[in-house]
Parts: structure tokens; C-alpha cells; sequence
């Protein structure tokens, strides 16, 4: 299949049949966010809700709490998914090799990787428990007895191998032609574990989950949203890991090593508010700035790419570069690619100059950059969900077929296998309304949260209401984006 | 007590709405002319409304195997042959019209249906 330009390059896989938010609602919705915005300085300029600390709830102080976080849940909630990934494995090799009749496309571009995106940010840290490439070469390293990791992983790394990891996968997801085809999304599996394996044999599991691992990472950010949270309460153990993980009070968050080794008194598996997370600013070193601004960036470029403004930029690129033939749309698209994330560093660290001198020149521009990056990823969330739901909804239902046939071989396991997907399972109507309201909901709690790690970063009140100012312009431009982009006609097809 | 009139006004007018919009599904029918593969610029973007009995009336001139995605509703087109498709929009949303043929398969057009 060749593209032709002008159409649209359709995320991952399958199509969207979203309709474009009306004019007059995406206006009420900007309007709603700036007034929304104003509402909280007042709020903020008045008292500090929120300031010190979060509520938090252990829930593995009650049974069904200690049920769920049991080891031996956790382990078969491993096993079913090793036994997916081979299955997945599996049917994009052998399988019949049509996109929507085998399971791999439809599993890895909607199950997987929006699909936890979703879970990642709504619910909690599911991938770290799951984490099939985890789960098989802990398992090895129980059978073969657990080796030293052989070399050191260099602190000034920081969290670059996930940076170039991640731009690697959104190229794969937004560019590559072939995402849809099993076979090659197969081969790409199969990288990624050598590459996984050799890299956790030798740096250790758990630094490379932290530090280099691209899926880790991200879902990691996403979940730092979650009401969810593993902590542990063990100053001794959390100063003495060997991740860098204990927190400003001495003890660890989100830390799956210091938690299997603590007492079980000492653990604890939190409810917490949503977003709370986003406050926790101490371990985001300059590559993870730029790690979190790369996953901002691509699920803008994603949306951006079906406007008519790209499609006019990419029409014009099309024919100034007539010499390069047919690699021209796949060039373009990587231009636009990683143009994209460079723009946001950009912009992010003229915001960040300006809030600093806002603030009095307290802090630092890069201390600026380090504590507020994680503010803006409530807004990206919710364009995420915007921007996926009905595509989840509908292209999900996909599922119930491929279940019962995987391999697209004709089988019907289930009975399920001439499952037809319903499209009206959700109206244009209720879709506007859950993007529109998600959106300006993530742009009031990151203004909330930027306030918040504000007050409690610079010495004085006033220096860290000033602050904010620039942040708040950010903030609002980049909501707008956004719904700008949910409110424009999908480009025409020529 | 006061209240239950208000909340019944509430459910007349509902209803009166309601009924009104099913009697304002109409029929469309759009005569779409293919012509080496391609539509003209006008026909490129149907828009009808949710409730709508479509129709849409193909001829080409050469044959083609024409797929209404998300409504998945499949046609053969022959030359002098005009093939018409009937549905009611009941699903929103905007929905790719795409034809296969020997070495091709493009969008043609879209259909978009719009909510009430």
C-alpha cells in the first residue's frame, strides 16, 4: 500500500471515526480553562491547600488489599502475561499475515499500548508488576542463581537510553509503514528482548527497568497520576538500594526492589489522590525533563498529523522534495517527528528561564525545568484519553473476535470468532463532551500541581505565585493545542 | 408535591423533542459517479445526520470492490452497472469510503454523520 499525500497518517493501527469537536464547544472549553485557571491562583493566593504532603490510605490494612498484592497473585498475574506475549509472539510469526485477522496488531497498538496507557494513569503501576520481559529473566536468574550485574551503570546516562528508546518506538508507531504487518511487528519483538536481556544481564534488572527501559519509563511517568502508590517505610533499606529511590524523607516510592525486601510491616501499597504522584519531583534528573517532554510531544505530533495544517505542510515538503521518490512521506514524517520534541525542549526551557526569573532568580533554570515537568503531564493524559476513547472502544471490540481466532487461521475457540464491533457503542455527542471535559479537568489539576511543588520550592510566597505566571501562559497554550486539535476536520482524502 | 409538574413539562417536551427528530430522519441520496478511481471534489465529503435512510448510488467505470468502513458495508462495482446502497446511519462519526482493485486500494470519500 503506498500513501498518497494528504492522508492522514493513522496512528498504530486501524482507524478512528471520531467527528470533529464542534467550534462553538472547543471556544467554551478554552474559555472554561483560563477562567478555571484564575479560580485556582485565587485559591492558591488565599491559603496553600495541599502544600505539605498528600493524604494517603494502605490498603494492605484490609484483607482484600492483602489479597491482591499477594505474591502468589502477582504471580499468576506474570504467568498470563508471558503466556500472552508468546501467544502474541507466536501468532505474528505463524499467523495468517492480515492485519485485523490476526492478534498481534490489534493487541500490541490498542490492548497494549493505549490500553495501558489508560490503566498506567488511571488505576496504577500495572506494567511493573507484569512486565513479561521482567518476569522471564527474573525466573532465569532464580534458575541460574542470581549474578552481580557485570558493569556499572554510569550515572551521567541518566535516563538517555529510554529517551532514544522511546523516539525509536513513536517512530515505529507514527512513521514506519509496516506497523501493521505481524510479521514485522514480530521481528521488532524479538529485538526488543535481545536488546531487554542483554542490557538487564548487564546493568542488573532493576537499573535497567529504571534507567533505560523506554515502556518502564513511560508508563512509569504516566502512573506517578495514579491514586495508587508502593512505599516503603524503611529509611535503612531505602538509603542502602541500589537504585536511587529514597525520597526526601528518607523513604522509597515506587520502588519494586526496596518493596520485595522489606519487612512486610514496613510495606505499604497506598491510596492517594490523583496526581498526587506529579509532586514527588526529587529523582527527575535533565534527561528525564527531556524523557517526559518526548512523551508529551509524540501524542501531540500524533493528533497533529491528521489537521489540515500538517497536511498542508506536508504537501509542500512533498514537492520540494521530489528527488527522494518514494521515501518521501516516511522522511517527512520523521522530520516531523523529531522537529516536534525538539520545539517542546525549546519552548519548555524559555518558560522555564522566564519562571525562574519570575521567581526572583531563587532557583535555577534547569532546578525550574526539573521540578515542573512533571506538572504538565496531567493535561497530556487527558488529550491521550481524548484522543483514544472511542478508538479503543471500538477498535478493543476486535478483540472479541481474535480471541477466539488469534492466528487467523479460521479457528473459533470461544464462539466468538464472527463477533462483528459495534460503532455505536458510544455517540459522537457523549464523545465531545468526555474530550472536552477530560481536557479542561488535566489543565485545572496541573495548574493545581504546579502551584503546589511552587510553594513548597521557593523560599518565599510571592516569589512562588510569580512564578506561575509563566507556567500558567504554558499551560494554557498548551491546553489549547490541544483541543484545537480535537476540533479540526480530519484532512480529506485526494 | 409542587415539583411533579415542572418534571413532567421536563418529560413533554423530551419526548416532543424526541419524536420530532425521528420524524426529521430523512431519506439522502447521493448519485456518485467514480471515475478512473476517483470521486469529483464536491462528492468527497457526504454529510447526513444520525437517523438518516442513506442511499448512495455508485457507477464507475472500471471495477472495483467499494468498502463503507465502520458500517463495513461491501459492494462490486462493474461499468454500466449503477449499484445502490442502502443503510440507516445510526452510528456518528466519519467513516472512510474505500475502494480495492487490482493493485489499488484508496479513500475515496468520506461519509460523515453527524449527531441530532
Amino acid at each position: 500500500m503506498t500513501l498518497a499525500p494528504g492522508e492522514a497518517l493513522a496512528h498504530g493501527f486501524g482507524q478512528r471515526y471520531d467527528l470533529p469537536v464542534p467550534l462553538w464547544l472547543w471556544a467554551a472549553a478554552a474559555a472554561a480553562a483560563v477562567a478555571l485557571s484564575f479560580v485556582i491562583i485565587g485559591l492558591f493566593v488565599k491559603a496553600s491547600p495541599g502544600v505539605r504532603g498528600y493524604w494517603r490510605l494502605n490498603l494492605l490494612r484490609f484483607p482484600p488489599g492483602r489479597v491482591l498484592a499477594d505474591r502468589r497473585v502477582r504471580l499468576v498475574a506474570r504467568l498470563f502475561s508471558v503466556g500472552l506475549l508468546v501467544l502474541v509472539l507466536g501468532a505474528s510469526i505463524t499467523g495468517n499475515q492480515s492485519p485485523t485477522r490476526n492478534i498481534a496488531p490489534t493487541f500490541i497498538w490498542v490492548a497494549w499500548w493505549v490500553g495501558f496507557a489508560y490503566l498506567s494513569a488511571l488505576v496504577g503501576n500495572l506494567w511493573a508488576v507484569v512486565n513479561p520481559w521482567a518476569a522471564i529473566f527474573g525466573w532465569t536468574e532464580t534458575l541460574l542463581g542470581s549474578r552481580r550485574a557485570t558493569r556499572r551503570y554510569p550515572a551521567w546516562l541518566g535516563v538517555w537510553p529510554a529517551v532514544a528508546l522511546f523516539l525509536a518506538f513513536a517512530w515505529l508507531e507514527l512513521i514506519y509503514t509496516g506497523r501493521s504487518i505481524p510479521a514485522q511487528l514480530g521481528h521488532v519483538i524479538i529485538g526488543y528482548s535481545v536488546l531487554t536481556w542483554t542490557a538487564m544481564a548487564l546493568f542488573g534488572r532493576a537499573t535497567w527497568l529504571r534507567q533505560g527501559d523506554p515502556f518502564a519509563t513511560a508508563f512509569g511517568v504516566l502512573a506517578r497520576f495514579a491514586p495508587t502508590e508502593i512505599r516503603v517505610t524503611n529509611r535503612e533499606a531505602c538509603r542502602r538500594c541500589e537504585l536511587p529511590c529514597a525520597g526526601p524523607d528518607g523513604t522509597c516510592l515506587d520502588c519494586g526492589v526496596c518493596f520485595d525486601r522489606a519487612a512486610p510491616a514496613r510495606r505499604e501499597w497506598n491510596a492517594r489522590p490523583f496526581a498526587a504522584g506529579l509532586t514527588n519531583t526529587g529523582d527527575v534528573s535533565p534527561s528525564m525533563v527531556v524523557f517526559v517532554l518526548l512523551l508529551l510531544s509524540t501524542v501531540t505530533f500524533d493528533g497533529f498529523t491528521a489537521t489540515p495544517a500538517w497536511a498542508g505542510l506536508e504537501g509542500a515538503l512533498y514537492a520540494a522534495l521530489a528527488p527522494l521518490g518514494e521515501a518521501r512521506l516516511t522522511v517527512i514524517g520523521t522530520l516531523g517527528l523529531v522537529a516536534f520534541p525538539l520545539l517542546f525542549v525549546l519552548v519548555y526551557v524559555a518558560f522555564a528561564r522566564w519562571m525562574a526569573w519570575m521567581g526572583d532568580d531563587q532557583l535555577t533554570t534547569g532546578t525550574v525545568a526539573r521540578l515542573f515537568v512533571l506538572s504538565l503531564v496531567p493535561i497530556a493524559i487527558a488529550y491521550h484519553l481524548a484522543h483514544y476513547f472511542t478508538y479503543l472502544l471500538i477498535q478493543g471490540q476486535l478483540l472479541i473476535r481474535l480471541a477466539s481466532d488469534p492466528f487467523g487461521f479460521g479457528w473459533n475457540l470461544l464462539g466468538t470468532a464472527r463477533y462483528r464491533p459495534d460503532i455505536g457503542i458510544v455517540g459522537a455527542r457523549s464523545v465531545w463532551y468526555t474530550a472536552v471535559v477530560a481536557i479542561v479537568l488535566g489543565h485545572v489539576i496541573a495548574v493545581y500541581v504546579a502551584h503546589v511543588v511552587a510553594l513548597r520550592e521557593f523560599r518565599d510566597r510571592h516569589a512562588a505565585l510569580r512564578s506561575q505566571l509563566p507556567m500558567l501562559v504554558l499551560m494554557v497554550s498548551y491546553t489549547i493545542v490541544s483541543l484545537w486539535i480535537i476540533a479540526q476536520p480530519i484532512v480529506e482524502s485526494r | 408535591m409542587t415539583r411533579r409538574p415542572a418534571w413532567s413539562t421536563v418529560l413533554v417536551v423530551a419526548l416532543v423533542f424526541v419524536a420530532t427528530g425521528s420524524v426529521l430522519a430523512e431519506p439522502r441520496l447521493f448519485e456518485l459517479a467514480l471515475k478512473d478511481g476517483r470521486l469529483p471534489e464536491s462528492q468527497r465529503l457526504l454529510r447526513v445526520r444520525q437517523g438518516d435512510e442513506v442511499t448512495l448510488k455508485w457507477t464507475t467505470d472500471q471495477p472495483f470492490t467499494l468498502h463503507v468502513h465502520g458500517y463495513d458495508l461491501e459492494a462490486k462495482l462493474v461499468p454500466q452497472t449503477p449499484v445502490e446502497l442502502r443503510f440507516t446511519a445510526r452510528a456518528t462519526g466519519r467513516f472512510p469510503l474505500e475502494i480495492h482493485g487490482p493493485g489499488t486500494e484508496r479513500t475515496v470519500g468520506h461519509l460523515e454523520v453527524h449527531p441530532r
